[in-house]
């Protein structure tokens, strides 16, 4: 029984939900869009769970954060899954992350570097045009 | 408000061209993402500034929905009562909110302020780190998280006023400032 990809379509209605794709085969991750949510402690331990699971087999994960938009809640959230990428890390095992931003926006750029800072992770921070 | 002069009077005080939104009532989840939908609406040609208004506007509402001493049940759930008002300057947009808070709560939040206003960008920064890994059921120090991320979206510091209003509460009220 291998694991399941873990794909959730992101959508702005009354709450806004980040688009999630992650992929079992391949340990490529990509968690895109905005972030506020009704339930954000239960909607991020889908996310940690799948991590957990996927970290039993050892493989490289590849993880891409996107995000245009979060709240408050769900900042503490990434926070703790750039703590379980470093844990996975800190087994031996090949953790690439990269954070994604708009270059004008200088707030986003300095989340990166305080996410980096607090995750102990090799955080590659990217400017998109 | 019992006469059409009252009402005319109501109208004019919260009425202008540049006057984007005001809403005075329960803060339904609803409403709040509506009300938000006017912003994005409105900014969609300039990113960075609708993110960053969205974002203040997120937190400035979650702070009436959890803490207005005054509530009112919709169906089965129970609602923050509050005023949220967003204008547009010449300079600038301006957020405002104005809602009752417990007696006993409304020094802690005007010291909140006090204290996010007393720190540099650096300062917030090392501040919100310090909140946001404050494990859960500790209680958090200082200054809530949304507080903190409003003063350094806004990058301006934050406007507050309260008085006492009766033996139970006061009123409160946030302004913000976003430069254009």
């Amino acid at each position: 029984m291998g694991l399941d990809n873990l794909t959730i379509q992101g959508a702005s209605d009354t709450f806004f939900t980040p688009t999630v794709n992650f992929n079992a085969e391949t340990g490529f991750c990509v968690l895109a869009g905005e972030s506020y949510l009704e339930n954000t402690v239960e909607f991020y331990a889908v996310l940690q769970n799948w991590l957990k699971e996927f970290f039993k087999t050892g493989k490289p994960i590849n993880f891409e954060f996107r995000l245009t938009y979060y709240n408050t809640s769900s900042n503490k959230a990434i926070l703790q899954l750039m703590n379980s990428l470093k844990d996975y890390e800190n087994t031996g095992k090949s953790v690439t992350a990269t954070w994604h931003y708009a270059e004008a926006d200088d707030e986003m750029l300095e989340e990166a570097e305080d996410y980096k800072l607090d995750s102990g992770l090799d955080l590659k921070i990217i400017a998109d045009l | 408000m019992s006469t059409l002069k009252d009402y005319i009077d109501f109208y004019s005080s919260t009425g202008s061209k540049d006057l984007l939104i005001s809403y005075k009532g329960p803060f339904l989840e609803d409403i709040l993402s509506k009300l938000s939908e006017i912003i994005r609406e409105t900014f969609t040609g300039d990113p960075v500034l609708s993110r960053k208004l969205l974002a203040v506007f997120i937190e400035m509402a979650q702070n009436v929905y959890f803490y207005s001493s005054e509530t009112i049940d919709v169906g089965e759930k129970s609602f923050g009562i509050g005023s949220v008002m967003v204008v547009s300057n010449e300079t600038n947009y301006t957020f405002r909110t104005g809602n009752y808070v417990p007696l006993d709560y409304v020094e802690e939040l005007a010291a909140s302020c006090q204290l996010v206003n007393s720190l540099d960008r650096e300062g917030l920064r090392q501040l919100k780190r310090d909140v946001r890994t404050t494990k859960p059921g500790e209680r958090s120090k200082g200054a809530g998280i949304g507080l903190i991320q409003i003063a350094l979206t806004a990058a301006q510091p934050i406007e507050y006023e309260y008085t006492q209003v009766d033996e139970k509460n006061a009123f409160f009220s946030l302004g913000i400032n976003i430069n254009k």
